[in-house]
């Protein structure tokens, strides 16, 4: 197993996030974490990548204990972990391409021709060539997802995390991200974690999905599985039929 | 339902327990910038860029408040002097009071809000907007990269405008007599020279370096605790600079009280 959270549990002040969060991420797969908004799995994604530390809990990457880790051991771990942020995070003093350069200017030996040529690559992935000199404020939504997309996977990480890639986004630009994602994976045989409330992304772009809820995982299982499943609470989830769910009635 | 005293003791130890609580955020951040410290290939090549915009884009305000300060000084050491005392001590007090009080307390204060609020704005957008959580996620240590070339450059810079600041004052004290006291240039001077000890202008140094690592460490830690979107940024920018303020003015009775 690639990526492992075992029992986490997080909290914040009285408000109890996470109540024993289990999943296991294979190697080369996409995983798409869904649940209801504000159920916890950008928390969940946080804690793969050492952003917010378990109250309880393990979460391992690569057979490495995130806990056990050294700033300088988890920046090591970092620079194989892509993180797609929701609102793409670029940091808006910057170009695109200085955008996309920060990362690669973090790897020990990188000579200024290969990041150029390593930003130039990234960038074409993501179907933005050119946009090197453009700065955020300058991009659609679509394209700043995109953007920072690009920045995720110029270090050639072995994972990408994707937190919610395309919430707020019109039809056509959420299916371009979805092959975006696909692509990642074949071509950059990436493992992936994509946290969505979007079921019909989610069934594009996912081999598994994992169901967040009340703090734990209630379900995994490919596509087709979690649309034949019996359990109420899935069911209502992903046919979008409150009635099903408790607590929204 | 709750009688008054209890709801007082209540509200008084819910404060208590949020400045605790912010002290040991301070005091967490502080080791994470003095740990952070360590990587100069991070922040190293970032502090040009910080002293230029905190301390070169400082000169114009700080020479402007300057200049009407050492106008207003030495019309006002006229208008008190009244004939009474030698109207060389104009000099001795546009000196003594732009070195030792004005220059870096009005400096500071309106840096204060210059410098300070701006690293709480700018940083606290990055929180909201989690370019912070960015930079960790790409492997940069958040406290090397945006904190500490802040600090630096602004404890460094800061003496240096002050100093700035104290020569524009004297100079504008000097045209001012000149012009509209019917002084000489030499009845200034000797002014100037008679009560002048070395030690003032390191006194004005050493409070304008503390003023410099107050400001830039109370905006970077507003900025980095923000939360709650565009209100929490505008929040951190004014907690920022009214703390940054009460503690030069906190400081500046301390160096006195210390040094003096």
């Amino acid at each position: 197993m690639s990526l492992r959270l075992v029992e986490v549990h997080k909290a914040f002040g009285s408000k109890q996030i996470l109540k024993g969060f289990t999943l296991e991420v294979r190697e080369g797969e996409t995983l798409a974490l869904i649940g209801a908004s504000g159920s916890g799995k950008s928390v969940a994604l946080k804690h793969i990548i050492g952003l917010l530390q378990p109250d309880a809990g393990e979460v391992w990457v690569d057979g490495r204990r995130i806990a056990d880790l050294e700033r300088s051991e988890l920046y090591e771990v970092r620079r194989n972990v892509g993180y797609v942020f929701q609102f793409a995070a670029l940091f808006d003093s910057m170009t695109v391409g200085e955008n996309v350069g920060m990362g690669l200017r973090r790897i020990p030996g990188m000579s200024e021709a290969e990041i150029q040529e390593r930003v130039r690559e990234s960038l074409r992935l993501v179907d933005l060539p050119g946009f090197e000199d453009r700065y955020p404020a300058e991009l659609s939504g679509g394209q700043k997802k995109r953007a920072g997309l690009a920045r995720a996977i110029a270090t050639h990480p072995k994972y990408v995390l994707y937190d919610e890639p395309t919430t707020g986004l019109d039809p056509l630009t959420k299916t371009v991200i979805d092959r975006l994602t696909i692509r990642m994976r074949k071509e950059l045989n990436v493992t992936g974690v994509a946290v969505t409330h979007d079921m019909d992304s989610a069934y594009r772009m996912a081999d598994r999905i994992a169901m967040l809820h009340d703090g734990r995982v209630r379900f995994v299982g490919t596509p087709a599985e979690i649309q034949k499943t019996e359990d109420r609470v899935v069911r209502g989830f992903i046919e979008g039929r409150p009635e099903l769910v408790g607590e929204y009635q | 339902m709750a009688n008054p005293i209890t709801r007082a003791l209540a509200a008084l130890g819910r404060n208590v327990v949020n400045a605790m609580a912010g002290l040991g955020r301070f005091g967490a951040l502080a080791v994470a910038a003095t740990r952070a410290g360590r990587d100069v290939t991070t922040w190293g090549r970032l502090l040009a860029v910080q002293m230029a915009r905190i301390g070169v884009e400082s000169v114009p305000i700080a020479l402007f408040i300057a200049t009407f300060t050492g106008i207003v000084l030495a019309l006002q050491a006229s208008y008190t002097f009244t004939g009474a005392v030698p109207l060389y001590f104009v000099g001795t007090l546009v000196g003594k009071t732009m070195i030792l009080e004005l220059g870096p307390v009005l400096t500071g204060l309106a840096l204060a809000g210059r410098v300070g609020a701006n690293i709480a704005a700018e940083l606290g957008t990055m929180r909201v907007t989690e370019q912070i959580d960015a930079l960790e996620t790409l492997a940069y240590d958040p406290a090397a990269y945006l904190i500490v070339p802040r600090v630096i450059a602004g404890t460094l810079m800061f003496p240096v405008v002050v100093v700035l600041a104290d020569g524009v004052g004297i100079v504008a004290g000097w045209i001012t007599s000149l012009y509209l006291l019917d002084m000489s240039t030499e009845e200034f001077i000797r002014g100037l020279k008679l009560f002048f000890a070395p030690f003032d202008v390191r006194f004005s140094l050493i409070k304008a370096t503390s003023f410099g690592l107050t400001v830039t460490a109370v905006g970077c830690y507003y900025g980095f605790t923000t939360i709650g979107g565009a209100e929490g940024v505008g929040r951190s920018t004014t907690r920022a600079v009214v703390v940054a303020s009460m503690v030069i003015l906190v400081l500046d009775a301390f160096w006195a009280i210390v040094l003096l």
